[in-house]
């Protein structure tokens, strides 16, 4: 049984989030977990969604987000499904910025049940959990369709991480864009399956996601103020260099770049480990790609 | 034959299995000249035993005897010993003729062996382990059928006589032929046979020179090894060809193995010893007994069928959950336990595992140019399905990464860098076991991958450097402790074929590449 003990909050209350009013159809109530009152609702919140079938390419880009492009004084927002949501909620609660969830369910279930881990970190580390509707009931198609428009309305940027044809994140994108937030999407290859979503969503009104201070600016932030840079690409040795030059043109498979830089595979498993510990490559299944 | 009224009882000796451990058994045959022509087996004989009866008739008539008008009783003792098979059909023969005769055979004899209509003797299994039992029994004459010779002269210490059909036998009882017992072969048709067989399958695999590189480690430290990838990048060749790497059979494991295919009676006539290791890859639909072993009387299953040698596999999530998680006892200790109510019965089991398995269901999950099919609950309850206790026992993970036409034809005209050595990569294989044998000197293990963490702090004490590199390794790749050790383990193997004492970063970072991901 979860700690918090939820509440509920009417539209005419003090606490109801203002964003949420913008709605044409704004929820009558709301039911809580976790502090509203706490300030998170003033910092500057970025929606991130995406699939949930997520590629380990997904989540290199959402680790990168974390890293490097994201404001230190942010919160975020997510809708708690498994794939790049539970991945943006992880994040979040490990950089120490606090997130929201906004379930597709009864406020006191838990859907998926397999995020129960989540379910009580969320509220326990200043983030907050949201649902319009009360108690267990469960989750019906509609309910997440409704859920989305809460994440749009409550999110000053939305990031769509990675979105397949017909991706529920396009829904939430198309209400963030109603609403006149700005929808960033993460760039992928022409034939990089898994990644339509992304590209229709460029194509219309989505820019694309960039690293440095893009989140900044469109937050009216000061420029600056990343959690953390990590990568160290001045400390390479020449090998490594080699190997990090290839990755950067293509990303390759181990055996690859033993035929094409013609070193002897049990060197290159060995600088692609450096690699990574410096942190400027990273592998999706068997493939490396520079950072 | 002329008949003559006498009535004699013989006494012989044969060899009975109680599952798989070999117990003595006499054969009392009783031949009345009183009473109804009968012939009767008494002896909790199974059906093949009792149907010796029309074998040994038939074969007696052949051989130009006759014994229809006799009253003969046929007592396997003790009697409370379940009999079955059709290897007492020769002691039976051998007993009618005796008391016929009034011969009276020696009783450190024993005969084992079928018959055919004809009155010659059949090829018939488990000599090796009778030539084994008459040995340590102290019993001196071995007969079996000479198809069997090479089999059960492989042991020394009694002197087998290979027949090959009943009158010669009978000659030789009634002392007109005798017959010579064979040379014991000891080992010298093993190591001729050795050095013909070195030829290597391993080199002609294309590409994947990672998953190579993995499997030359595993083999060189005995680690457990799971090979990931699409379907169609060589997985399942990967592994058929890790036997030609493997260092060859000792003696004594040899002479294990043999004794299990033996048992089974799956040795070759011709040559019975089995001098390379064996590699099992039964099917992802086997039973749970065909796996383990079970049955009655109790048959060995895949994992003993795999001793010494490589248990392969493929598509290893597809496997029954109990099967999986019953292998979790050979992986530990080398042994499998079969529990019965009527006893248990400790089978040999020491394998080296290769597994097998896609990305998802339906293969494609991270194929660069082939969509996947599965759900996300169908691609996390195929991962689940290898649990938890399973992948502890695996140190070496590898992918086979698929190939693009022109990445393929890159990698056909590159030498093969998965193994750079100088000797040839058996002997170095061979040589890194050798070492780690030395180094275990006084312990129980003999491998690299069979070190706990006491034996771990003790024999892989780590640099300062190196240290410090396995930490950031650990932060970086958020390793659970299991791995962290699994990790220095493989290190271990990779310094040994680097003739390394110390382990050092470079060893570190190639086998941080095998980790579970």
């Amino acid at each position: 049984m979860s700690k918090f003990v939820s509440y509920c909050v009417d539209a005419s209350s003090a606490v109801y989030p203002g964003k949420l009013r913008m709605l044409k159809d704004p929820p009558k109530s709301i039911y809580v977990k976790g502090d509203l009152d706490g300030g998170l609702l003033s910092r500057g919140i970025v929606g991130i969604v995406g699939s949930r079938k997520i590629f380990q390419y997904s989540r290199e880009i959402l680790r990168h987000i974390f890293r490097e492009v994201l404001p230190i004084n942010v919160a975020t927002v997510s809708g708690f499904m498994f794939g790049v949501d539970t991945e943006a909620h992880k994040l979040s609660l490990e950089n120490f910025i606090p997130t929201i969830a906004v379930l597709p369910c009864g406020i006191d279930a838990i859907h998926p049940v397999s995020n129960y881990a989540l379910y009580d970190k969320i509220p326990g580390s200043g983030g907050l959990i949201i649902s319009e509707y009360p108690g267990f009931s469960a989750p019906k198609k509609w309910t997440f369709v409704n859920r989305n428009r809460i994440i749009a309305a409550l999110s000053d940027i939305l990031i769509v991480v990675q979105a397949g044809e017909k991706s529920g994140s396009l829904i939430t994108a198309n209400y963030a864009n109603k609403l006149g937030k700005p929808v960033l999407a993460v760039t992928a290859g022409y034939f990089h399956r898994g990644f339509e979503g992304n590209l229709q969503l460029l194509s219309t009104y989505a820019k694309a996601l960039v690293s440095d201070n893009q989140i900044n600016q469109l937050l009216g932030y000061a420029p600056g103020k990343l959690i953390k840079d990590t990568s160290n690409k001045s400390s390479l040795l020449h090998d490594e260099k080699v190997v990090y030059d290839h990755l950067c043109e293509q990303p390759a498979s181990p055996d690859i770049l033993a035929v094409r830089l013609k070193l002897p595979v049990k060197s290159v498993s060995m600088l692609l480990t450096n690699l990574q510990i410096k942190g400027v490559a990273f592998e999706t299944d068997g493939v490396y790609h520079a950072r | 034959m002329k008949l003559t009224g006498f009535t004699m009882l013989v006494k012989l000796n044969c060899v009975s299995f109680k599952d798989l451990q070999p117990t003595s058994i006499t054969v009392e045959v009783y031949v009345s000249s009183r009473g109804l022509p009968a012939f009767d087996i008494v002896g909790l004989a199974d059906k093949a035993v009792d149907e010796s009866k029309h074998r040994v008739r038939t074969a007696f008539r052949s051989t130009g005897l006759d014994f229809a008008d006799k009253k003969i009783t046929v007592n396997l003792a003790p009697a409370d010993i379940h009999k079955e098979g059709s290897y007492y059909d020769l002691p039976i023969a051998v007993g009618i003729y005796c008391a016929r005769q009034g011969i009276c055979p020696d009783e450190t004899d024993v005969f084992y062996g079928e018959l055919s209509l004809d009155g010659s003797l059949r090829s018939t299994p488990r000599t090796l382990l009778v030539s084994i039992f008459a040995k340590e029994t102290g019993f001196r004459r071995l007969f079996i059928p000479s198809y069997n010779l090479h089999e059960a002269a492989i042991y020394t210490g009694t002197e087998v006589y290979g027949i090959r059909n009943l009158s010669q036998i009978f000659e030789h009882l009634a002392g007109k032929t005798r017959l010579e017992p064979a040379e014991n072969l000891q080992f010298k048709a093993f190591s001729k046979k050795l050095n013909r067989e070195s030829n290597n399958s391993f080199t002609r695999v294309i590409g994947q020179f990672q998953a190579k590189r993995a499997l030359e480690i595993s083999a060189a430290g005995g680690h457990n090894v799971l090979l990931t990838g699409s379907p169609g990048t060589g997985k399942t060749m990967l592994a058929n060809a890790l036997v030609s790497i493997l260092p060859p059979l000792s003696e004594e494991e040899s002479l294990e193995v043999t004794k299990i295919y033996s048992y089974i009676g799956e040795t070759n006539p011709d040559l019975p010893l089995i001098y390379s290791r064996p590699f099992r890859s039964p099917h992802h639909t086997a039973s749970f007994a065909g796996m383990i072993g079970g049955g009655n009387p109790i048959t060995p299953g895949e994992v003993t069928k795999a001793h010494r040698g490589v248990l392969f596999l493929d598509e290893m999530p597809e496997f029954a959950r109990n099967i999986l998680e019953a292998l979790r006892q050979p992986l530990q200790d080398g042994v499998v336990n079969i529990t019965r109510s009527r006893g248990s019965t400790m089978l040999p089991a020491k394998f080296m595992l290769v597994g097998a398995c896609n990305p998802c269901p339906c293969g494609f999950f991270g194929h660069p140019t082939k969509e996947c099919t599965c759900s996300i609950s169908q691609i996390n309850g195929y991962k689940r399905r290898l649990s938890g206790p399973i992948l502890d026992r695996i140190d070496l993970f590898a992918s086979t990464v698929p190939l693009n036409p022109d990445e393929l034809e890159e990698s056909l005209r590159t030498k093969d860098t998965s193994y750079s050595g100088e000797t040839p990569i058996i002997e170095n294989i061979t040589k890194v076991r050798k070492l780690q044998v030395k180094r275990f000197k006084g312990e129980t293990i003999f491998s690299n991958s069979e070190m706990n963490r006491d034996h771990i702090l003790k024999y892989c004490r780590l640099k300062n450097s190196v240290e410090e590199f396995l930490k950031s390794v650990t932060t970086k790749m958020t390793l659970s402790t299991r791995s962290y050790f699994k990790l220095i383990k493989v290190s271990r193997t990779i310094a040994d074929l680097d003739e390394c004492g110390d382990i050092e970063v470079e060893h570190m970072a190639e086998a941080a590449q095998y980790r579970l991901r």
